[in-house]
């Protein structure tokens, strides 16, 4: 199971934190101040207090670092970009996700090494405006994504061994037996770049693609089973 | 009673009743007074055609004779259509007959005797009110050639020139700039005529009985001092005694005076004016959109969200009681307001009607106070209207509900949603966020089935959409989304389809689907 490490205990640090406690799925917080180390206490989760300028060693020792996903979500833009360089300094594979306030900071979180920026006014603003404008859209991408109906987004990396592998993407019908729609294709030598089927018709499924698709939660099990 | 006040009464009470006169008076009105009216601005356009032509004909004939359809154009056919267009006008100002029941019910109550002679003169009074006002004078004379063919009144022709004043705003407004400078303009006209006659009787003494000089007249003494005042001066005349000379030097000098206090005059009436001018301009622009989003607050976010709905092309209005971020919002060029969106007055003054043009609210201020203030003063002017607002603090949501706020805005947490969501499925996660944000070509639309689709497609099938590259999510019906549906399902009217593609490719579909079927 993936840990998760969240830095600082805001309310975006506590939105995370419980997300993922929620998913019953490890927690570690670390704070930088005294305040936030009691309140994180007092709710029960995994706390360290640390000093910004640490040497991070701590987290190799105590995580594998490939299956950490990082959290910075620290209250002033310049700590996090700090807190960025300084794990990417240490570990250069370490996933590693940064809030941004702005869409400024957001470009210098990637310069520092950000796997995945989030920038909250962007994301603020994007939400506002698709759900004036496409309300059913939002709907559903609520239901798909946020809520656990039935409809599900999920993903399969293709193995060697796949009857979808070595094909080309406009001639898989695999799916339509099983009442599902495949989204995306997620190339691993271009780097995840990604072709959308419309523009991914003729793209060939190598091994180590990843398949975006949707469906009810029965026919993606089974699917599952039909591409492993 | 006597029979003709009784006939009188009648009168006014069968008018004041009748639905037709009514609105056909109303539909007058609004062609030529009401600036909201959207059929004025073509009535306007056509009286200027009319002003502009008849001023070339007139400068035409100073060289030219004029053929005989022209003439009976300019003096006949334009000046009718001035004369109608002015008993119209004198018609819609006031009403006779409400007057007259004014008055009726007025002596009834007091018991006395109707006196239909009061209220006549009464009506006659307002009437003549604006009969000798300045605009209604100018179309008076402006109808004048109608009347004669002597060549003098030819120049009321010219009147009609500034008849236009009547259809253009801005020349109305730039009048109207200059007369809230009453004061100075009298003080500084004054000056000057004294000015100028004391230079002229002086430069008359001087130089009338001098045979080297060219002012002989008491008129061209005057005609030199305005020359020389206004600091043009043609040289045509010139002094040639000391005297004289040293009456130009003073009034030379006070000509400069004179221009540049004139100058500043003006200059000063359009800075203190120029935020009104602004702000009617605004006022304006409101009430031509048909319908747009209301934007409370010009905050990061809004600023965000304003420019994404620029890019779409979606009208909107901002609120902002902070002159200064609504001086930064209106660099973005839009329609942003210097207006507290918590006040009810506010949408009054500027002419924002909530029922008929706002789609929705947006309540992105600073605090949640402010928004819970701004919801709450919308929904009690409008309980049915969609309000969306920023939520700030969490421990606030239940207070932003009971104000009336159909849909919160957390960012903390979309923020967490999204944190869980990737780190469970970045790669589906990214997919979604490339289409949501519209950074790439690939868009998830909506398109929504209404009758003129559903006369000539009835189920799935029909809309052909399996064979372009749109991938076909869904149908949302009623609150229910109906994953990949099966090619039989039945439309309905009111359908969504969700359709992810390009969005070019969405866009001619949606053309494609309201083309008749060969």
């Amino acid at each position: 199971m993936k840990n998760t490490i969240v830095f600082g205990y805001n309310e975006y640090a506590k939105e995370i934190a419980s997300n993922f406690t929620e998913a019953s799925m490890p927690v570690m917080i670390y704070v930088i101040d005294e305040l936030n180390y009691r309140h994180a206490k007092e709710s029960g989760y995994d706390v360290e207090l640390v000093e910004l300028d640490d040497d991070w060693l701590e987290i190799g020792e105590r995580f594998d670092v490939l299956d950490v996903i990082c959290f910075c979500a620290l209250d002033d833009d310049a700590q996090n970009v700090f807190l960025t360089i300084s794990l990417r300094a240490e570990y250069s594979k370490l996933n590693i996700i940064a809030l941004a306030t702005s869409k400024d900071s957001a470009n210098k979180l990637h310069l520092a090494g950000a796997n995945k920026v989030i920038s909250k006014l962007e994301t603020t603003a994007n939400v506002i405006v698709e759900s004036l404008e496409k309300p059913a859209v939002v709907e559903i991408m609520n239901d798909i994504l946020y809520h656990n109906k039935e409809l599900k987004l999920a993903e399969y990396t293709i193995s060697k061994t796949s009857p979808l592998a070595n094909k080309r993407f406009n001639d898989i019908t695999l799916h339509n037996e099983f009442n599902i729609i495949i989204l995306a294709v997620a190339d691993q030598e271009l780097e995840a770049e990604f072709s959308f089927t419309p523009q991914g018709y003729n793209h060939a499924i190598d091994a180590g693609d990843v398949l975006v698709v949707m469906g009810r939660e029965d026919d993606l099990n089974q699917f599952e089973k039909a591409i492993s | 009673m006597g029979f003709i006040s009784k006939g009188f009464i009648d009168l006014s009470y069968t008018l004041q009743a009748s639905n037709s006169y009514q609105r056909t008076k109303q539909f007058f009105y609004s062609l030529l007074e009401d600036d909201t009216y959207p059929y004025k601005r073509y009535f306007d356009y056509m009286m200027m055609l009319l002003i502009l032509s008849s001023v070339m004909l007139l400068i035409r004939q100073v060289k030219y004779p004029l053929p005989e359809y022209a003439v009976i154009y300019n003096d006949f056919i334009i000046s009718f259509v001035f004369l109608i267009e002015y008993l119209l006008r004198l018609w819609v100002y006031s009403s006779v007959s409400k007057e007259l029941i004014h008055q009726y019910e007025k002596d009834e109550f007091l018991g006395l005797k109707f006196r239909p002679l009061k209220a006549l003169a009464k009506a006659a009074r307002i009437k003549w009110k604006y009969i000798s006002s300045v605009y209604a004078i100018i179309d008076l004379l402006a109808i004048m050639p109608f009347f004669h063919q002597l060549r003098i009144l030819r120049l009321f022709i010219l009147f009609r020139a500034f008849k236009i004043f009547r259809y253009t705003k801005s020349l109305q407004q730039f009048a109207g700039v200059l007369a809230s400078k009453k004061f100075e303009f009298f003080t500084l006209m004054i000056f000057a005529t004294v000015m100028i006659s004391m230079a002229a009787v002086l430069i008359y003494i001087a130089e009338a009985n001098n045979k080297d000089s060219a002012i002989n007249t008491m008129f061209e003494a005057f005609y030199w001092s305005f020359v020389t005042l206004s600091t043009v001066g043609y040289g045509d005349f010139v002094p040639v005694t000391d005297l004289g000379r040293t009456v130009a030097m003073v009034i030379i000098i006070s000509g400069i005076a004179v221009i540049s206090f004139m100058t500043s005059i003006v200059v000063s009436a359009f800075t203190e004016q120029l935020d009104g001018i602004k702000e009617q301009k605004i006022i304006t622009d409101i009430t031509k959109m048909k319908r747009f989003y209301l934007i409370c607050g010009y905050s990061e976010v809004s600023a965000i969200v304003t420019k994404r709905l620029q890019k779409d092309g979606i009208d909107f209005v901002v609120l902002e009681k902070d002159p200064q971020k609504v001086i930064e919002a209106n660099k973005s060029k839009m329609t942003a307001v210097c207006a507290d969106p918590a006040k009810q007055e506010t949408y009054g003054n500027y002419g924002i009607d909530l029922k008929k043009q706002v789609v929705s609210v947006l309540c992105l201020e600073d605090t949640d106070v402010q928004n819970i203030y701004t919801a709450l003063t919308i929904r009690s002017m409008h309980p049915d209207i969609k309000i969306l607002s920023y939520l700030h603090e969490n421990k606030n949501r239940k207070k932003l509900s009971i104000a009336g706020v159909n849909h919160i805005i957390y960012t903390q947490e979309l923020v967490g949603i999204l944190a869980r969501e990737f780190s469970g499925k970045p790669v589906a996660f990214e997919a979604i966020e490339a289409l949501r944000s519209q950074s790439t070509d690939v868009v998830i639309e909506e398109l929504l089935i209404d009758k003129r689709i559903l006369n000539q497609r009835k189920r799935i099938i029909d809309l052909n959409i399996h064979t372009t590259k749109l991938i076909l999510l869904g149908v949302y019906r009623k609150m229910v989304f109906h994953f990949n549906p099966d090619r039989e399902m039945e439309l309905h009217e009111g359908d969504i389809l969700v359709v992810i593609g390009f969005d070019m490719m969405i866009k001619e579909y949606s053309i494609n689907l309201h083309k008749a079927i060969a």
